[in-house]
């Protein structure tokens, strides 16, 4: 397993840095764990070859999540969806799409039980 | 055999055009689409941030490509997603585990290629007939399909794309649109946005994700056109 030497490349091709919102520091260890846009610059910079993606996921459960989060969530175990959204069949019929049958939450909480558990705390 | 086109949440809920002109684009190649007759997120950033069963809900979809030649993506995060999910379901006990959950809702993953349309159509880009764009363009690239050891785009794609159309390209530089950051602070989207569009120097942001979109385009009032819009106007130019 690569292992991160603080070497600070990831933070220094990381957006978030250049417009300073957050620290200089491994990408993955550092407090604004959620302010990422999911580009991966970090991992494709890291020397070391760290699996930044992964890490900063398990930051991301170790640190609870933004509400911004949870409601996204909250809408992925209703809908499927995870952006707010209208009727997209209708929008589908608009330009010549065939419809899509979304699953229903029961269906979702079988795929997402923990989850489902964790968002009801 | 069929290939899935799955748009992702953004695409489905906002850029129906991108999906259709994909399907005719593709269709001009001659690809054969599979309906896509039920549809859930790839887990997308939300559940990998809280739980490893985003793998179960990204092998959703998978287990419908399983069906077919493969799946193709549109968006940056769902390719990313999607291809990690085929490697973590390599492991025979993932998988195992995996496939208990979709037995319950009646499907199984038994192996799915997952490939963004903007690869896709780079690599049979000589079998299309394009000429004329009259467009000014400056590329935005999908991000995340150059997650590390699990892309296949090359980094010029979208150039390629234009450049073959005939478009006249701006050079706008290679930083990320920011669109992520609307999740946890939406100014600080807005203030990276703001900053592509600056770059583009008023050329339309060619893009090829619904997430770049949203946030140039949707939120931001920017000139934007996806790449396989530009290629059907060329392939009638």
């Amino acid at each position: 397993m690569a292992e991160c030497t603080s070497c600070c490349r990831c933070s220094e091709v990381c957006i978030a840095f250049k417009l300073g919102a957050v620290e200089h520091a491994p990408v993955h260890r550092r407090r604004e764990v959620f302010t990422c846009t999911a580009c991966w610059r970090c991992a494709r910079a890291c020397p070391e070859g760290v699996d930044i993606y992964r890490e900063c996921m398990l930051a991301r459960r170790r640190q609870g999540l933004p509400e911004s989060y949870r409601r996204a969530l909250l809408r992925l175990l209703s809908s499927g969806i995870a952006v707010p959204a209208g009727d997209v069949n209708a929008l589908r019929e608009m330009h010549g799409l065939g419809k899509v049958r979304l699953l229903s939450s029961g269906e979702l909480k079988k795929l997402l039980p923990g989850v489902e558990r964790q968002l009801r705390r | 055999m069929a290939w899935l086109l799955y748009p992702g949440c953004m695409v489905l809920t906002h850029f129906p055009e991108y999906e259709a002109s994909a399907r005719r684009v593709l269709t001009e190649l001659g690809v054969e689409l599979a309906e896509l007759e039920r549809f859930v997120c790839c887990s997308s950033v939300f559940v990998p941030s809280v739980s490893d069963e985003w793998l179960n809900m990204a092998a959703y979809t998978l287990a419908l490509a399983s069906e077919h030649e493969g799946l193709l993506t549109l968006c940056g995060t769902c390719t990313a997603v999607l291809r990690r999910a085929v490697r973590e379901l390599e492991n025979r006990e993932a998988r195992s585990r995996v496939n208990r959950v979709l037995a319950e809702l009646g499907v199984e993953y038994t192996g799915a290629e997952v490939v963004h349309v903007l690869e896709f159509l780079e690599d049979r880009l000589q079998e299309l007939e394009l000429r004329g764009s009259k467009r000014r363009v400056a590329v935005q690239n999908p991000c995340n399909l150059y997650l590390p050891g699990l892309s296949r785009a090359s980094r010029g794609a979208l150039e390629r794309v234009a450049h073959a159309t005939g478009a006249e390209l701006v050079e706008a530089g290679d930083e990320c649109c920011g669109s992520a950051f609307m999740l946890v602070d939406e100014e600080l989207a807005l203030r990276a946005g703001r900053r592509r569009l600056e770059e583009a120097k008023g050329a339309e942001m060619l893009v090829a994700c619904g997430n770049c979109a949203f946030l140039l385009q949707k939120q931001l009032g920017g000139e934007v056109v996806f790449f396989t819009e530009l290629v059907e106007e060329a392939l009638n130019g």
